[in-house]
């Protein structure tokens, strides 16, 4: 108790408190704009903390870590594009949401959801103090391995309605993780000498293209965000922490889920709010259904990547081992101000550790108290009109793809997972289980290799292995079941044609995969992606057989299955041309800021994209250009100050 | 105007052209606008943390006093910014890098990946210069170097090009060690979990200060590296016992670069002067008393600086030897 009002009397000093306050609005702006994440926020904010107590260091990250995960919910949304990795699985249900006009509701529900699950998370840390280095011990590698499998066995849940092609997408978000130099036989897989890929495809820009780009073009086709003119109010926001409340075992789950699973290193947030949302989706509850904009989809993922941060501060504390990328960087700041994670940081300075609880709380209070005043103007975003918005957020995708490597390559691979991505939305497969496959793919290797070199085969029988595989196959089992019953009834299909061609091309790259990692690669590098491309292979086609069938069924039931429905429209239809139209968007702006540096290009796109998708007035055109271009700088610039490559334009004009 | 007044104009211009031209490249040479250190590696370990406080004070001591920014381009344990650096980085001061010691000894561990000149690698300096230290838990009982080197047990590394590994091989292939080596952890910290789990042994590579508030519960039993750990100046040292003259001098091929760790390096092109203005700078930053006392704020390093020249000198004199020896380093990391 002594060491509790220790803490609180420590953090209760001005500059304490004006550096956990700093640090929230900084992880606002961070989480908001999608492509810097919290990750490189730390980084240039640690040496800021040079001259300062470990009290007020820590208040200051903590505070911005702690909130980037509130924040980015808004793009997410708005507009479909996560903030950070961690709010991919929002965008299905809070931007279904929006576009019902309930915008101020899912803003609600998210930043009360991640306020709580905040709290929890440190109050999960606070009650893992006394007990946190034995907790951190009890675990070993086979478990580790064994909690990615589980996390893993949520793709059966993610499927959908066409469970093959579920698991299909799983295992080529598999496949694409291991693209990059190997950690266990140190070579290239799949890199083909390209320096740019030995790290593996960049995990911001795969959730940009995945699911940023292809809602900007369904929200180009309907010309706003909300389709209905109803205007945004206090009372939908009301509501919608009226559903968190009334959700409170889900939230308090969920949370559960976030903290303990956030200490397990390898699982970051990208894991676990899909594992939450999957998790939530078992019971949908009386709302709609998940994906078409139920609350709840909202409620777990929120609550649940919220709460990660006190727990991935576990094993950070305890052990000095990185819970996730971002306790990396801050066990820099443990260094810089002389703490020693281990039995210090429990004993002697303990009221440190307290005093981190504190600013993971009231950071998590601030800031979701802050958003939520924000709410009624951010909401009034969906009914601005879509020739405006979309050159805006094409902007920050496109600036924040660029900001990753600096490399022309950041630009490709953006736009092409994004046509990966508008391809799978349209033919109805599930990109939620490509990036749960994507970020679970090299943990799992990488522990299964520990695993067997540790102790050959023997883990399998350890008790906590046997526990979490048995309850991943059941769950597997349980869904398998209830497709099979659910056999031919699976409801509206996308168009036959397309996917038969879709379906063959992923069947293709697949095989080629199988071939290329038997040959090339040595046994222990291969035999993952050779499993994952075979599985790849099989599901694939499976679902081409099944779609052929369908295809060459008697006349009427395949015209039926023609037509549009839900949020799968024919490919040669406006989904094709509004596709097409943001890939060109994407391009252009990518080759004016190769031409002229992300300022210029921003000024010039933003007005002339309005310009050309049809806005009235000239004058909007370029305040908006305006705007938009001082806030890249503001952003990229000054609070990321960062040096860009040279423009070609700029160069070609020095060397002249 | 006659063909002499045209041909005086003409030779005036053009020597005004030369004049400001070298004005320009000369004003360039001695001054810095902005220098951007690239890191090899993400944030937070020791090549991070080290260029964030080099960051901090560099530029006081460079002409100009510059602003100095931090970049990570991780990847391949530094190798894809070396291979940047000796490629497309920028050779006139404004891009300097933070890459691993071992770079210069990368295109014999590796050929196929590193098909670089490493004498073209412009050294700045190193910030420390301390051997490393192989461990085990006082659960495991392997307590003497007779232990470590005739019993099976299981030593932990990260991937196959990580000093953990290189060292741990290094060791076991030379010496005959019957331990085994697990590949993949992330890191360090990682390691010594596992080993207090008592799911391995321990690991090599660990520099002093990561195991020095652990002494109740590990073991340490030699070190690789040239000199001593100043703490601990008796530990018996591993390429020492190594009785084949080929097989010891390929381990000192190896464990040399640990006498320059933490290395500043340039692009190749650099011009004379900024390199010797960037080298002068960083040797006057290493006595400054304020940068002295920030570095002893990050308490993994121990200043001890090697030269720019330093390096070159003694990475020049490592690569030149016999072929031989080149064929036995690979077999020692085998």
């Amino acid at each position: 108790m002594d060491l509790i009002l220790t803490a609180i009397a420590e953090m209760a000093q001005p500059f304490r408190m004006l550096m956990l306050i700093t640090g929230v609005f900084a992880g606002l702006v961070v989480g908001v704009v999608p492509g810097i994440g919290g990750l490189f926020a730390m980084a240039l904010l640690i040496p800021m903390t040079y001259n300062m107590d470990p009290y007020a260091a820590f208040a200051l990250l903590l505070g911005m870590g702690s909130v980037t995960t509130t924040s980015d919910t808004i793009p997410a949304i708005l507009f479909g594009v996560p903030g950070s990795v961690g709010a991919a699985a929002t965008v299905l249900d809070g931007h279904a949401m929006a576009k019902k006009g309930e915008a101020a509701r899912a803003f609600g529900a998210s930043y009360s959801a991640s306020m709580i699950g905040g709290v929890f998370g440190a109050l999960v840390l606070a009650a893992a103090i006394p007990v946190m280095r034995p907790l951190v011990l009890y675990l070993r590698t086979p478990d580790f391995f064994a909690i990615c499998a589980f996390g893993l066995s949520i793709v059966a849940i993610l499927a959908g309605s066409q469970p093959l092609k579920g698991l299909a997408a799983a295992m080529l978000g598999m496949l694409a993780s291991f693209i990059g130099i190997d950690s266990i036989a140190g070579i290239e897989r799949w890199s083909y000498g390209q320096i740019y890929l030995w790290d593996g495809l960049p995990i911001s820009l795969v959730f940009l293209g995945l699911f940023g780009l292809p809602e900007l073009a369904s929200l180009l086709m309907r010309g706003s965000i909300q389709g209905s003119a109803e205007r945004p109010t206090y009372a939908g926001m009301w509501q919608g922490i009226r559903d968190t409340l009334r959700e409170w075992p889900l939230v308090l789950r969920c949370s559960a889920i976030g903290s303990l699973l956030g200490a397990v290193p390898g699982i970051g947030i990208a894991v676990l709010d899909w594992i939450a949302y999957g998790h939530a989706s078992r019971r949908p509850g009386s709302g709609p259904k998940f994906g078409q904009g139920n609350v709840r989809g909202v409620i777990a993922p929120e609550s649940a990547n919220n709460a990660k941060e006190g727990g991935s501060l576990i094993p950070t504390i305890a052990f000095g081992v990185p819970g996730s990328a971002s306790m990396s960087i801050l066990l820099g700041a443990f260094v810089i101000h002389g703490l020693v994670p281990g039995p210090e940081m429990l004993g002697k300075n303990a009221a440190i550790t307290v005093s981190m609880v504190l600013s993971i709380a009231v950071a998590n209070i601030v800031g979701a108290v802050t958003c939520l005043v924000l709410t009624r103007p951010l909401a009034r975003i969906a009914q601005v009109s879509a020739a405006i918005l979309v050159p805006m957020v094409v902007t920050f995708i496109v600036v924040g793809a660029y900001q990753t490597n600096m490399s022309a390559f950041d630009f490709m691979l953006v736009m092409l997972v994004g046509a990966v991505g508008m391809a799978m939305k349209e033919l109805n497969w599930p990109r939620s289980a490509f990036s749960l496959g994507f970020v679970l793919g090299p943990s799992l290797e990488n522990y299964f290799f520990l695993a067997y070199q540790i102790s050959g085969w023997a883990w399998l029988k350890q008790p906590l292995v046997l526990t979490l595989l048995g309850l991943a196959a059941a769950g597997v089992i349980r869904q398998t079941v209830s497709w099979i019953k659910a056999r031919g009834n699976a409801g509206a299909l996308p168009p036959a044609l397309p996917d038969i061609v879709a379906g063959s091309a992923v069947t293709l790259l697949g095989l080629a995969a199988l071939v290329t990692a038997l040959l090339d690669f040595p046994f222990e590098a291969a035999i993952f992606p050779a499993i994952t491309a075979g599985f790849l292979v099989l599901f694939s086609l499976l679902t081409t057989i099944q779609t052929v069938l369908r295809w060459r069924r008697p006349a009427p039931a395949a015209g039926a299955d023609m037509m549009p429905v839900g949020e799968w429209q024919p490919s040669d239809g406006p989904a094709l041309k509004g596709n097409l139209t943001v890939l060109g968007l994407c391009l252009a702006l990518a080759v004016l800021v190769l031409l002229a540096g992300h300022l210029a290009a921003t000024f010039v796109f933003v007005a002339g994209g309005i310009w050309m998708l049809g806005s009235r007035s000239p004058k909007v055109a370029l305040a908006v250009a305006a705007g938009t271009t001082l806030f890249v700088y503001a952003v990229f610039d000054i609070l990321a100050s960062q040096p860009w490559p040279t423009p070609w334009l700029a160069s070609l004009w020095r060397v002249l | 105007m006659n063909h002499s007044t045209v041909a005086r104009l003409s030779r005036a211009f053009l020597f005004a052209l030369a004049w400001t031209l070298s004005a320009l490249t000369a004003a360039q040479a001695v001054e810095f606008k902005t220098v951007t250190i690239k890191v090899g590696y993400g944030a937070g370990g020791n090549y991070d943390l080290s260029s964030r406080l080099i960051a901090r004070h560099l530029g006081r001591f460079l002409p100009g006093h510059p602003d100095i920014i931090v970049q990570n381009v991780p990847g391949g344990g530094s190798l894809k910014l070396t291979k940047m650096m000796l490629g497309s980085e920028p050779a006139d001061g404004s891009v300097i890098a933070s890459v691993s010691e071992a770079m210069p000894f990368a295109p014999t561990f590796d050929p196929a990946n590193a098909n670089f000149d490493p004498l073209t690698m412009q050294w700045i300096g190193s910030l420390s210069s301390e051997p490393c230290l192989c461990v085990t838990t006082k659960a495991s009982g392997i307590d003497t170097v007779e232990k470590f080197l005739t019993q099976e047990f299981l030593l932990g590394a990260s991937g196959k090009n990580s000093l953990s590994y290189i060292a741990a091989a290094m060791v076991k292939n030379g010496l005959n060690g019957k331990f085994n080596i697990v590949t993949g952890f992330e890191g360090s910290a990682e390691i010594l979990v596992a080993s207090q789990r008592g799911e391995l042994a321990g690991l090599c590579a660990l520099p002093y200060y990561n195991v020095a508030d652990k002494l109740d519960q590990f073991n340490i039993l030699g070190t690789i590296g040239p000199g001593t750990v100043a703490a601990a100046p008796t530990l018996p040292h591993f390429s020492d016992r190594i009785k084949d003259p080929l097989t010891r001098q390929a381990a000192q091929f190896i464990e040399s670069s640990r006498g320059y760790y933490l290395p500043l390096m340039a692009p190749p092109g650099i011009p004379r002067d900024t390199l010797d203005a960037l080298r002068k700078a960083y040797v006057e930053m290493s006595k400054d008393p304020d940068f002295l006392a920030d570095a002893a704020k990050v308490g993994s390093i121990t200043v001890d600086i090697t030269p720019g020249e330093e390096i070159s000198a003694q990475v020049a004199k490592t690569l030149n030897v016999d072929p031989a020896v080149f064929d036995a380093v690979r077999n020692l990391l085998k």
